[in-house]
């Protein structure tokens, strides 16, 4: 019985590695290693100081295309950015969170080629507001598209999902 | 006092002494088999996973749209075999999935597929009709004019109607998107 149930833990161990070996390092992977990054790039601690503001915004001007559209939000946010325009914005909206946290759930990712890939998720922005000082919320379903560009997944395009139609 | 708890710790070895004797051993009660407890221990483990992963999802309520029926910060249970064997009714509470099952959204079912819904004066109509809901509190100013709820949609609205028309998320979405119900 020992023996059976440690063959049983050493074939999941082989399976892990094995998965481990063949997706570690994929395209999925390092699509998703770029959504984490966006994420803790946007996202600001209370209190957090110039040196991690400057790191994280420069970190986030990487993660996208020349130009990224944003559409489907209904207001004078739908548009093209550019990375620095991206850089600039985030800086704003900063500004007026003392803190700020940023996850994307239960994202999925299809690879239609080499090159370009698409991505469904929901958003969820909370923090608290610099000026009023009360804390907000807020979840979005999107689709984001990316181009692989010199072995490095950009963000090309975002687009939120009505939900409900009033 | 030191006497009294002498006392104690003899009984307590004389008891632990006459424990053995008829072959008793306190490793044996808590691990009665080790191989069998074991595979106890990972099925349980399996089970309770599966439960809470795909039947009962355990869920945090953080937002005030359904004030005062569910508090804007609590914690339920998604319990998704709900419409398994029976439809949607009007009036319940359901869990809306986003992009998936981690963020989800409650709200009201208030129309089905063909019905007219509307606000007048923050009074909600139904096919023209108002409809009563001693489940709002909250006193309302919303004024929506009369749509159709579309086929394989249902229209959904948060019980509390003190926010703004702007500010509440609620309309028709598709009947899909239903996950289930809250446990409580």
């Amino acid at each position: 019985m020992v023996k059976r149930l440690f063959l049983l833990v050493l074939i999941l161990a082989a399976a892990g590695i094995l998965y481990w070996l063949i997706k570690g390092d994929s395209d999925e992977v390092r699509i998703r290693k770029s959504f984490e990054t966006f994420a803790r790039a946007a996202s600001k601690e209370a209190g957090e100081g110039t040196t991690a503001l400057l790191i994280k915004t420069q970190t986030l001007g990487k993660l996208f295309d020349e130009k990224c559209s944003l559409e489907g939000t209904k207001t004078f946010l739908d548009g093209n950015y550019t990375p620095e325009e991206v850089t600039s914005n985030a800086v704003m909206a900063r500004k007026h969170a003392s803190s700020l946290s940023m996850r994307f759930h239960d994202l999925t990712v299809n690879i239609s080629s080499p090159e370009d890939a698409s991505a469904r998720f929901t958003v969820r922005v909370t923090g608290i507001s610099a000026n009023a000082g009360g804390s907000f919320s807020e979840s979005r379903e999107m689709n984001a598209t990316l181009r692989k560009k010199e072995g490095k997944w950009l963000f090309t395009s975002f687009k939120v999902i009505d939900v409900f139609e009033k | 006092m030191a006497n009294s708890f002498l006392q104690f710790f003899m009984n307590l070895r004389s008891r632990r002494e006459q424990l053995r004797g008829q072959g008793f051993s306190f490793k044996h009660f808590l691990f009665p088999d080790t191989k069998k407890s074991l595979l106890r221990a990972l099925l349980l483990i399996a089970l309770a996973y599966a439960f809470f992963r795909w039947i009962c999802l355990p869920v945090i309520i953080s937002g005030g749209s359904m004030e005062p029926t569910y508090a804007a910060h609590g914690f339920n249970f998604c319990w998704r075999p709900a419409y398994l064997f029976s439809s949607p009714q009007k009036g319940d509470v359901v869990m809306l999935r986003m992009a998936g099952q981690e963020v989800m959204l409650l709200k009201r079912i208030l129309a089905f597929p063909g019905e007219t819904v509307e606000f007048r004066k923050g009074k909600l109509y139904v096919n023209g009709a108002p409809v009563d809901e001693p489940y709002v509190k909250s006193p309302c100013d919303w004024e929506l004019s009369p749509r159709t709820v579309d086929e394989g949609k249902v229209y959904v609205i948060g019980d509390n109607r003190g926010m703004s028309i702007d500010g509440h998320k609620f309309g028709q979405t598709e009947i899909k998107r239903i996950a289930g119900k809250p446990l409580w």
